[in-house]
């Protein structure tokens, strides 16, 4: 029962929504110039998503109020950590989270300058820069892409009595993908490639994780990317692991990051260094305290203290971004047409210089 | 319609309490009972797989656990505050707007076509653009709890004035009743029944859309926590169903209080009138 989905289910959902947000973003993002100036208007809503619009500079000995947008899943224990241990109120941080369904709706609520930092998948960073949406990766969220199967919990399963025993059998099959346009989707296309098939002749099929395993063992679908903890009710009902399509593709890469406005980076550059600052102490304290990471599990969500220690983090701990897999990833988004513009990967690092 | 069942019984509980009284909601408990056992028995004979749908015990067992937790309770405050700012605002432009477009041929005209093209309008479609405008807030709950509730309601209402008894517009005419005061003591009462309905059906919709916005937008409330239980995977379903569970006593509740609230103010009219009548 590990998780990790968040990287996954997450990076799913950027597709269909995307276009109208972006252009909405952008809108915003131009005319909402400081951004934080006018981000505490949304005052006495849902406790407390105001930004340190005074206190520029987060300098040591001022409080600064930030909100972080996150999409709940197990993933986020070194984000939780860095709050319940207090290492964001150390580096003078007061940080308010509020979890939201996919990174699209947290970029939108950061264009809107409630949020000011928040979780993104890759494919959804380079989809908003390359229209011209300035965003850019603070933060690993927990460490970059373990690379070995053992740790990792997305997998392509096949499923019982399909017969397909390999990538290449997937040509003219149903496979089920959490979202179009996804990092799970996207990898699939690129294996279908590499094993020599046609990848239009994979027909993706968007549906929900925790449907999978009934839509596998009806056969509906003949295979699907799911993940932990979904993977291990589609095994019990003897479905078959393919392959971990991340850990081939992007092993020790970075698929997800904490993000910020490049207008509240800009603005704000000492309150973006001692996030970063809080989330790399707190990665590098959760790898070497993982059972009070994992701790934090059980009341940012519903699971018991047990549940929350069996679960596996699905991480290698490096909190350094990787630039590589981002130019990577956007290669192959440019490959299958979902993007036109390949904006360098370096200008979607946050660097305190930039 | 449940609602109207309710307001009957409520007066009926004041007019003829005894066999009635505790039949009809004995029934209502066995119904519900049987629902219960026969969810458990479906979980329990495997029809139904545990990391799917949890069974009926854990479920209540979660939602029991639940109602000790200050979570569960500051949940429903936030989705009530949604829920009754958002009905107010658009329940209020509403049955002004409503009211104005009404009593004027040519207003009504003019605007009917615009107002049913914006009923049409799926409050999920919009729901990016308040992200954007407004973030995961209550401001953004409650905008679209108003905009889903605007549109319907104007148009009940503007049927509702617009349907006012020839025989009474003339009688007050007669009278020399004019201006606020026609409004007041002919208008809105005649429009009365018409914008009661709408609103009936706008305090579920209001109820719907701002759970619907918690959970996808991301504003607290119980939206919030059934995404939280959904991401956590199935051991945490029996919490997910016992915030849906809330849910859904929540709208029973509301449509409850509405409709005893619509008896009190409505109590003069024909249709609550002949049900006091057949209770009595």
């Amino acid at each position: 029962m590990s998780i990790s989905i968040q990287r996954r289910r997450a990076a799913a959902r950027g597709g269909a929504v995307m276009g109208t947000v972006v252009a909405l973003a952008a809108l915003l993002a131009a005319c909402g110039g400081g951004g934080s100036s006018s981000g505490p208007a949304g005052a006495g809503s849902s406790g407390g998503a105001s930004s340190g619009g005074a206190s520029s500079g987060g300098a040591s000995g001022t409080v600064t109020n930030v909100s972080v947008g996150y999409v709940p899943y197990s993933d986020d224990a070194a984000l939780f950590y860095a709050q319940d241990g207090g290492i964001f109120r150390k580096h003078g941080l007061n940080v308010t989270f509020v979890p939201q369904a996919s990174p699209v709706a947290v970029e939108a609520s950061m264009a809107s300058g409630t949020e000011q930092f928040g979780f993104i998948t890759v494919p959804v960073l380079i989809n908003l820069n390359s229209k011209g949406v300035q965003v850019k990766c603070v933060s690993s969220v927990d460490g970059n892409q373990p690379s070995s199967d053992a740790n990792d919990s997305t997998v392509l399963v096949a499923a019982k009595g399909s017969g397909i025993t390999s990538i290449k059998g997937l040509a003219g099959k149903n496979i089920a993908e959490v979202q179009l346009t996804s990092l799970n989707s996207l990898a699939v296309e690129v294996l279908a490639k590499r094993a020599g098939i046609d990848p239009a002749s994979v027909h993706l099929i968007a549906m929900p994780f925790p449907q999978m395993p009934a839509a596998l063992a009806q056969g509906r679908v003949q295979a699907a990317v799911i993940v932990a903890p979904f993977t291990s009710t589609a095994l019990a009902e003897g479905a078959v692991p393919l392959i971990h399509p991340n850990v081939a593709l992007f092993p020790n890469g970075t698929v997800t990051c904490l993000d910020v406005m490049g207008s509240y980076a800009s603005a704000h550059s000492g309150v973006v260094a001692a996030f970063r600052a809080a989330m790399n102490e707190s990665i590098a304290y959760s790898q070497a305290h993982q059972s009070q990471a994992k701790a934090t599990l059980s009341s940012h969500l519903s699971l018991s203290s047990a549940q929350a220690q069996a679960q596996i983090l699905s991480t290698d701990w490096n909190p350094t971004l990787n630039p590589d897999t981002i130019t990577q990833i956007e290669g192959y988004m440019k490959e299958f047409g979902l993007i036109t513009s390949e904006p360098p990967a370096a200008s979607m690092i946050w660097s305190p210089g930039s | 319609m449940a609602g109207a069942v309710l307001a009957g019984e409520g007066r009926l509980a004041r007019g003829a309490p005894g066999r009635g009284w505790a039949l009809r909601y004995g029934l209502r408990l066995a119904v519900l009972a049987a629902a219960l056992a026969l969810w458990q028995a479906l979980s329990e004979a495997g029809l139904i797989p545990g990391d799917e749908f949890p069974s009926m015990t854990a479920t209540v067992s979660a939602l029991g656990h639940l109602a000790t937790s200050a979570t569960l309770w500051g949940a429903v405050r936030d989705t009530l505050a949604g829920w009754a700012i958002g009905l107010a605002i658009g329940g209020g432009c509403a049955i002004v707007i409503g009211s104005l477009a009404g009593l004027s041929g040519f207003a009504y005209r003019s605007v009917i076509g615009v107002v049913e093209f914006f009923k049409t309008i799926p409050v999920i479609a919009i729901l990016p653009i308040a992200l954007v405008l407004w973030g995961a807030t209550l401001t953004m709950k409650v905008a679209l709890v108003a905009f889903a509730v605007f549109w319907p309601l104007v148009i009940q209402v503007c049927y509702g004035v617009r349907s006012l008894d020839p025989i009474a517009r003339d009688t007050a005419r007669v009278l020399r009743v004019r201006g606020a005061r026609e409004f007041l003591m002919v208008i809105l009462p005649s429009a009365a029944p018409f914008i009661a309905t709408g609103l009936r059906v706008s305090v579920a919709v209001a109820l719907i859309v701002d759970i619907v916005a918690e959970l996808i937008g991301g504003g607290s409330g119980i939206g919030a926590q059934i995404l939280l239980a959904e991401n956590s995977g199935p051991s945490a379903y029996p919490v997910m169903y016992a915030y849906i569970l809330v849910a859904g006593l929540l709208g029973v509740l509301l449509a409850g209080l509405f409709a005893l609230g619509e008896g009190w103010v409505m109590h003069w009219h024909e249709s609550h009138r002949m049900a006091a009548g057949h209770a009595g």
